[in-house]
């Protein structure tokens, strides 16, 4: 399966076909499924490996087979992922080419696949303009549907609300489930970290996933500017030329910040540029997970 | 290189116009919608960036564009070997010869100096691809026509005069009104000094005056004769009469020698009268008027004062116009090997009208010599040489469109402007790339 390119991918009307693609590609990774849920319902066998639980070991079958098996179990519907995407009017950057808000609507259908395929729970919490837009966890294939024509109705507006975003989302997370927050985190830094926190608080897997544009990381920009903020509408002239050095390491800072932040908090962290193949981007930070939890000690068979 | 149109290149000063345009133009800051305005600190935005690399490398090709469109304009004309050489082999000279007076004083190669000058002028003339001589007593008089004609004429030009140079023959003035492009040659004839052609006569019925002048750069001598005047005779000037009226046309002869100085010249003329019984016979082999010392002495009768008052008041009904040439019809024929002027008369040979003619043919074949043409001072060579210059090089006429080589130069004005379109797309997609701006290298760097 070839890995799609971000302009490819956006340029697919289709969500959920475009879900599909990034999860298809994303699979031929190879890696096994980061989300565990919290019930066994025995699955099948498979070859014991070195660092398998005992406890999972089939010694009925070892007696009769002399060989080592261990028990694999089916997740039933004990995850729930609620995935939180930032629609306000900063995540329409670029305008030209694939958006932020594009690329995080592609890596939100393909998270939503991807559990949703495994029979757990994905619902959606996201505001767009002064609305909340809200999908309850719940698992299926006509769920998954409904999410992701929830999702290509949205449009960036309006300003990012933390508090009622990330709080809500949390707040309606029957059980301890895992939340995706997918945004750019540029404003209302303090509020996000407090809720991310609180939601981590909560019992809840927190990751973060903030995608941001290759010209923010850059400003590859020259002459004189009159810079227009998407969501307050402010304008500020400038030299691009002179204020391109100060800004990239301000950028490069605040990355720096929110990996470091997060990584404190104990939540994942995923920077994701929109010139990187989402099945590649979310390949990666599924490795990164799975490699994390198997160091926390929560990998394993399951 | 040569421009046939020099005055295009004021249209350079256009190239001021891009440059006022580059300086004085303000450049507006282009709108950029962006996430957040958080990492971006207050810069004061440069106005002046006019410096930059790019903009100027435009601005040179600009103008550049337009200098190669001045020059097309100017018509330039390069001049190869090849092209040089072959506008060289076209010389087109004009010979202008002094035929003043002064000329018809005796050569020291024998022949009068006017006969030298013709030798020269012929000689001159087989040198050049394109030519004409004119023959003049007053060269001065004809330059601006002579210029007008070499103007006309491709490759090197020359005029040259051929003349005694006495002084005053040419100045410095005249000079100045050949171009400097045409060549100048001044050809010296040599006149014999001392040599004075210059005689008065005067009659009365029975004695004949001569009065010689003699001019020479260190005197001047003047020799009176006077000797009995034997009856009427003129060698050159027949009168052709029936016998019923000889005796009055040698009365005529006799009343026109008083008052007419004797014809000094050696060309034949015969006046033809009525009565004459061979005047049907000279009529019918007559042929037209072609030597220039016919059309000399025809002039000379028309202006005659006293043939013109005689024709207007004759009651002779075949004079009955004022016009003197009414008084005659002029012809030539051969007579002893020589061409001669027959003027036939419809006047009697006793008429006052052919007493006129009489005299006024004896006086245009005694042309008076003003004094001044015996001036012996000659303009000196130093002076000639400093007047002469060589022929300027050939320079293809700016109505001859294949001598222009601004096709050239309109393709160079072409390729700029590609270029200046490339320059200009390269800006653009610049900043158009800078929006959606892909490294992977620096990618990896951030994340």
């Amino acid at each position: 399966m070839p890995v799609l390119d971000p302009s490819t991918v956006a340029a697919i009307d289709d969500l959920e076909l475009a879900a599909r693609l990034v999860v298809e590609g994303l699979r031929s990774g190879e890696h096994r499924s980061p989300f565990h849920g919290y019930s066994a319902e025995f699955s099948q066998h498979r070859a014991y490996r070195a660092g398998d639980d005992l406890k999972y070991l089939d010694w009925k079958l070892l007696a009769r087979t002399d060989r080592l098996y261990s028990r694999q179990f089916r997740e039933t519907t004990n995850l729930s992922a609620m995935i939180v995407l930032d629609a306000s009017a900063s995540m329409a950057f670029p305008t030209a080419g694939v958006s932020k808000f594009q690329y995080a609507s592609v890596i939100a259908a393909a998270l939503a696949w991807l559990i949703v395929d495994r029979g757990d729970a994905a619902g959606l919490m996201t505001a767009s303009g002064e609305a909340l837009r809200f999908l309850p966890a719940r698992s299926g294939r006509v769920h998954l549907r409904a999410l992701l024509a929830q999702i290509e109705r949205l449009t960036p507006s309006g300003s990012w609300q933390p508090e009622r975003v990330i709080a809500r989302g949390s707040e309606l997370l029957k059980r301890r489930g895992v939340v995706l927050v997918i945004s750019d985190f540029y404003d209302a830094e303090d509020a996000t970290r407090r809720e991310l926190r609180r939601a981590r608080t909560r019992g809840h897997d927190v990751t973060m996933l903030q995608v941001i544009s290759r010209p923010e990381i850059e400003f590859p920009y020259t002459g004189n500017i009159e810079v227009e903020d998407l969501e307050s509408g402010d304008r500020r002239a400038i030299a691009a030329e002179t204020t391109a050095r100060d800004y990239k390491s301000a950028v490069a800072t605040f990355l720096e910040r929110c990996r470091q932040e997060a990584h404190r908090d104990g939540l994942d962290y995923a920077l994701m540029p929109t010139d990187v193949p989402p099945s590649q981007a979310l390949r990666s930070h599924l490795i990164r997970r799975e490699d994390r939890l198997v160091a926390a000690g929560r990998g394993g068979a399951r | 290189m040569i421009w046939l149109n020099p005055w295009a290149w004021l249209g350079l000063t256009a190239v001021a116009a891009p440059i006022l345009v580059h300086l004085l133009a303000r450049r507006r800051a282009r709108p950029l919608l962006f996430p957040t305005l958080r990492f971006i600190g207050a810069s004061r935005p440069v106005l002046a960036r006019r410096d930059r690399w790019s903009d100027l490398a435009v601005l040179a090709v600009r103008v550049a564009i337009l200098a190669a469109a001045v020059a097309a304009l100017a018509q330039p004309h390069f001049m190869t070997s090849g092209r040089q050489q072959q506008l060289n082999r076209a010389l087109a000279r004009s010979v202008i010869v002094d035929t003043s007076d002064s000329m018809r004083r005796p050569a020291p190669a024998g022949g009068t100096a006017l006969d030298a000058a013709r030798r020269d002028a012929e000689q001159l003339t087989k040198e050049a691809a394109t030519h004409r001589v004119l023959e003049s007593a007053a060269p001065t008089r004809n330059l601006a026509s002579e210029v007008a004609w070499l103007a006309t004429q491709p490759g090197r030009r020359e005029l040259v005069v051929v003349s005694d140079f006495q002084t005053g023959t040419f100045t410095g003035a005249d000079v100045a009104i050949v171009p400097a492009e045409i060549g100048l040659r001044f050809v010296r004839i040599g006149v014999a000094p001392g040599v004075s052609p210059l005689e008065r006569r005067s009659r009365t019925a029975s004695r004949e005056t001569v009065a010689r002048m003699t001019l020479s750069p260190t005197a001047t001598g003047v020799e009176w004769t006077s000797r009995a005047r034997n009856a009427p005779t003129s060698p050159r000037l027949m009168l052709l009469a029936g016998d019923a009226e000889r005796p009055l046309a040698d009365a005529a002869m006799d009343a026109a020698g008083a008052i007419s100085p004797p014809e000094s010249s050696e060309h034949p003329v015969a006046i033809v009268f009525p009565d004459f019984p061979g005047r049907a016979a000279l009529l019918q082999k007559a042929t037209a008027i072609a030597e220039p010392w016919m059309f000399d002495v025809l002039v000379a009768l028309r202006n005659n004062a006293m043939l013109t008052a005689v024709s207007a008041g004759s009651e002779d009904p075949a004079s009955t116009l004022s016009d003197p040439a009414s008084s005659f019809s002029a012809a030539s024929d051969d007579a002893g090997g020589r061409r001669r002027l027959l003027l036939f008369s419809p006047a009697n040979a006793g008429s006052l009208t052919s007493a006129a003619l009489i005299a006024g043919v004896l006086s245009a074949l005694a042309p008076s010599t003003p004094a001044s043409e015996l001036d012996p001072s000659t303009i000196n060579d130093e002076t000639l040489k400093r007047w002469e210059r060589a022929p300027g090089s050939a320079a293809p006429q700016p109505d001859d469109r294949t001598a222009s080589d601004g096709r050239w130069f309109w393709a160079i004005a072409l390729l700029l402007l590609a270029v200046e379109a490339l320059m200009r797309r390269s800006r653009r997609s610049r900043q158009v790339t800078a929006e959606s701006h892909t490294a992977e290298a620096t990618h990896a760097r951030v994340a």
